[in-house]
């Protein structure tokens, strides 16, 4: 494993400047990309413009508005984000066999073995970044390491359209002086407990001692130890993407709301989205499990795994209203959401006749129109009744791993 | 109602009705059997109200007519445990009350009223044949039988169509067919979706039943019971249209053996899967089974082969369904390809029978 040349490849601001690419008016300009309408609505990305007035992802959107007036309000797409996601993987793949999508706009890529061919470290990140460009008119910042972690850590580096490399002796110079809570794995509630035992700097971090690390956090504080060291030992594994072990949906309401028929609408919506992505995949679930966030931000999961697996939204829905009736009849919810696991293949076993229920052959059916036209030409009657709700579920808020792991499995 | 019955007529004709009682119902009253004394003999009838069965059996004395309803799982293993040769029954308000063994047992009981009503028997189409050649079709077809019948209703049930000179039934769960033609004298025509419970309900050492079936139900009577059952609705699939006309590979096998391959193949199939896969060649035929956690074994079996070398994979325990029906010594596969259903059949023809079997591949 010596000697490993391992990149990150990340988009610059992905959503908003695939938006500032399409809609030439918003160049330069402050863009926050959003889900859906309302006053509840958070950002889901925004524009270089729009982060130097502090805007960050996840924050509310009138909040957003207050630090930065200015901005262009956009609804997300997200859509065109997996397939422009997919488009770049193809381009990575061009290099090397060994890539991992790790989100929707990142991918680390094991480019040790392939120098020979396509050159140096920079001279390959070159190329990616060019072709980028060229292909998409997109831009984007490559880090490059010995291992995942170094590679991830210094590809944030010089942001937008940067590139920065970094070998172990680099070490001490660029990760030391970060503070902790940009060593990768190290969240708000980890960094306040070190900033605790004084520990301020990753540099802080790898001269304290294991041994009391360990006491302090168990296994994960020798994990601490390794990492302010820059040691990472895992593998690109273009794997990670094929196993899939959930596919969900989930939304969160216009309103928090205890009305029945609106909450059976949006299970109906929600198993639709969840049957589409089983279909293509080719699964079926066998466990399905309803998230419900209450008004006072408590969220609640409950699961039930059947005899055997289903696959069509009317099968999804029902099962998941029925938890729901068992569950929470009467309470107001403010988000909702349907996971399905337990999955499995369709069978290799041949059928004589077409044995699929007529449903799931309709379904099939519909699906393979919508996706023709690429919009929603037909869907069940059950989505009809509400077109406020039909319109406010423009909504981008979705397991975004899982969409990344099926583009890469076209 | 006072009556006195013979041990074993009774057992035996409770045994049938008792049949068609389904444990879980949301009908309670479903769970019991009708039992009336009539001028002439004791009838008993039970329902799930999909069929219907009452049987006659005949009393060594009657004191007074009357009927009542009352669990008929319990009446039965009640009169299982009793060795009297005679059974004294006496109704007395709500409580039937069985003397015999010189015990006396107390069954609550409920308003007959409560009872549904047995539809009337269809009056169409009708039909005489000898029960045994119902019998022993369905004997070799009904085991194929759906059991997912939310899927697809109509496969839940056995296909018969019977035209002037032969008698065919045909069963099928999607992934197996079975399909067997009798030839007869059968005078009429008759298409019908039955479900397969009705075949259990047949009383013994009867020499004609008659067959009439309408729109919606089949009545089957014989010389003491009468059976009604609602068909199952259709369309059923054609099946027709499934079986191959010709093949490129032909397997011949002795059963016996063949069978003992399989079962060995078993105790190494992916418990899941039950994946074994036959390797035909002209000159050496095996069958091979692994599961990583178990192991695997691969087996010579003897046979006849034509064709190109080959492999193929089933489930197991399809196969064996299959091969557990064939009476013939040997037994024949006929061979499209390894993606297209297999006809299975016993290697002698019979003229006056014509029985075969699908099985569908799994791909490799």
């Amino acid at each position: 494993m010596l000697n490993r040349v391992i990149m990150l490849i990340d988009m610059d601001a992905f959503f908003a400047q695939i938006e500032q690419r399409d809609q030439p008016e918003l160049k330069g300009k402050p863009v926050l990309v959003i889900g859906g309408p309302g006053k509840r609505t958070v950002v889901t990305a925004s524009s270089y413009e729009a982060k130097k007035f502090g805007v960050k992802s996840g924050m509310p959107l009138y909040q957003a508005l207050k630090l930065c007036p200015d901005a262009k309000v956009v609804f997300g797409d997200h859509e065109k984000y997996l397939n422009c996601s997919y488009e770049l993987l193809k381009i990575y793949k061009q290099y090397t066999d060994l890539v991992e999508p790790y989100s929707i706009d990142e991918a680390f890529l094991d480019v040790t073995q392939v120098q020979s061919l396509f050159g140096t470290p920079q001279e390959i990140a070159q190329k990616i970044k060019a072709q980028v460009r060229n292909k998409l008119n997109l831009s984007c910042s490559i880090g490059i390491g010995p291992n995942k972690l170094l590679a991830k850590m210094v590809a944030d580096f010089n942001k937008p359209d940067g590139l920065t490399i970094i070998n172990y002796e680099d070490i001490p110079e660029m990760i030391w002086p970060l503070s902790v809570e940009k060593l990768f794995g190290v969240g708000v509630k980890i960094s306040q407990r070190l900033n605790k035992l004084g520990i301020n700097t990753i540099g802080d971090l790898a001269r304290y001692p294991k041994a009391k690390l360990i006491d302090e956090f168990g296994v994960y504080g020798a994990e601490l130890h390794n990492r302010a060291w820059g040691m990472d030992f895992s593998a690109v594994d273009p794997k990670v993407a094929e196993e899939i072990s959930s596919i969900g949906h989930s939304y969160t309401l216009p309103y928090d709301t205890d009305e029945l028929s609106l909450i059976k609408w949006y299970l109906d919506w929600l198993s639709s989205k969840v049957a589409e992505r089983l279909l293509k995949d080719k699964l079926k679930a066998r466990t399905i499990q309803l998230v419900v966030r209450f008004s006072d931000f408590k969220t609640k999961l409950v699961q039930v795994t059947l005899k055997q697996p289903i696959e069509t939204p009317a099968e999804i829905s029902k099962v998941a209203y029925e938890l729901f009736l068992k569950n929470f009849k009467g309470r107001k919810i403010r988000l909702i959401g349907i996971r399905t696991g337990n999955l499995t293949n369709f069978s290799k076993q041949l059928e004589l006749f077409n044995t699929r229920s007529k449903i799931a052959t309709v379904f099939m059916l519909a699906n393979k129109l919508n996706e023709k036209y690429q919009k929603t030409i037909i869907e069940p009657g059950a989505l009809l009744v509400k077109n406020k709700a039909r319109y406010l579920r423009k909504k981008v808020g979705c397991f975004l791993s899982h969409h990344q792991k099926r583009l890469f499995n076209d | 109602m006072i009556f006195t019955v013979e041990r074993q007529s009774f057992l035996t004709g409770l045994q049938k009705v008792a049949n068609v009682i389904v444990s879980k119902t949301t009908y309670a009253v479903l769970q019991n059997v009708f039992i009336e004394v009539t001028d002439k003999d004791l009838i008993l009838k039970a329902t799930d109200l999909d069929t219907y069965i009452e049987k006659r059996i005949p009393l060594i004395n009657k004191k007074k007519t009357g009927k009542t309803i009352v669990s008929g799982k319990k009446l039965l293993e009640a009169v299982s445990e009793l060795t009297a040769e005679e059974f004294n029954f006496t109704l007395k308000a709500n409580t039937l009350i069985l003397e015999a063994d010189g015990s006396e047992s107390k069954f609550s009981t409920l308003d007959p009223q409560e009872y549904p009503e047995m539809p009337a028997i269809p009056k169409e189409n009708e039909v005489h044949l000898h029960p045994e050649v119902l019998k022993e079709c369905f004997e070799y077809t009904g085991f194929a039988v759906s059991r997912k019948i939310d899927e697809r209703p109509s496969m839940g049930g056995v296909y018969l169509y019977i035209t002037p000179n032969q008698l065919e039934m045909t069963a099928t769960d999607g992934l197996r067919l079975a399909h067997i033609k009798q030839m007869g004298n059968f005078d009429k025509e008759l298409k019908a979706i039955i479900a397969p419970k009705v075949f259990s309900l047949f009383p013994e050492g009867q020499n004609e039943v008659k067959i009439t079936a309408d729109a919606s139900k089949i009545g089957l009577e014989f010389s003491d019971t009468i059976i009604i059952s609602r068909l199952i609705e259709g369309p059923y699939p054609d099946y027709k249209r499934v079986i191959p006309a010709k093949y490129e590979h032909y397997l011949e096998v002795p059963t016996a053996s063949f069978i003992k391959a399989l079962r060995c193949a078993q105790v190494f199939a992916n418990p899941l899967s039950k994946l074994v896969i036959l390797e035909l060649a002209p000159k050496k035929c095996c069958i091979f089974a692994e599961t990583p956690e178990v192991g695997e074994i691969r087996q010579e079996f003897p046979a006849t082969y034509k064709g190109e070398e080959l492999k193929i994979g089933f489930n197991v325990n399809l196969l064996l369904e299959i091969c557990n029906k064939i009476n013939a010594g040997n037994l024949v596969m006929e061979i499209t390809t390894p993606q297209s259903a297999v006809l299975i059949k016993p290697a002698e023809e019979n003229p006056e029978q014509e029985l075969l079997y699908l099985v569908m591949p799994i791909i490799l």
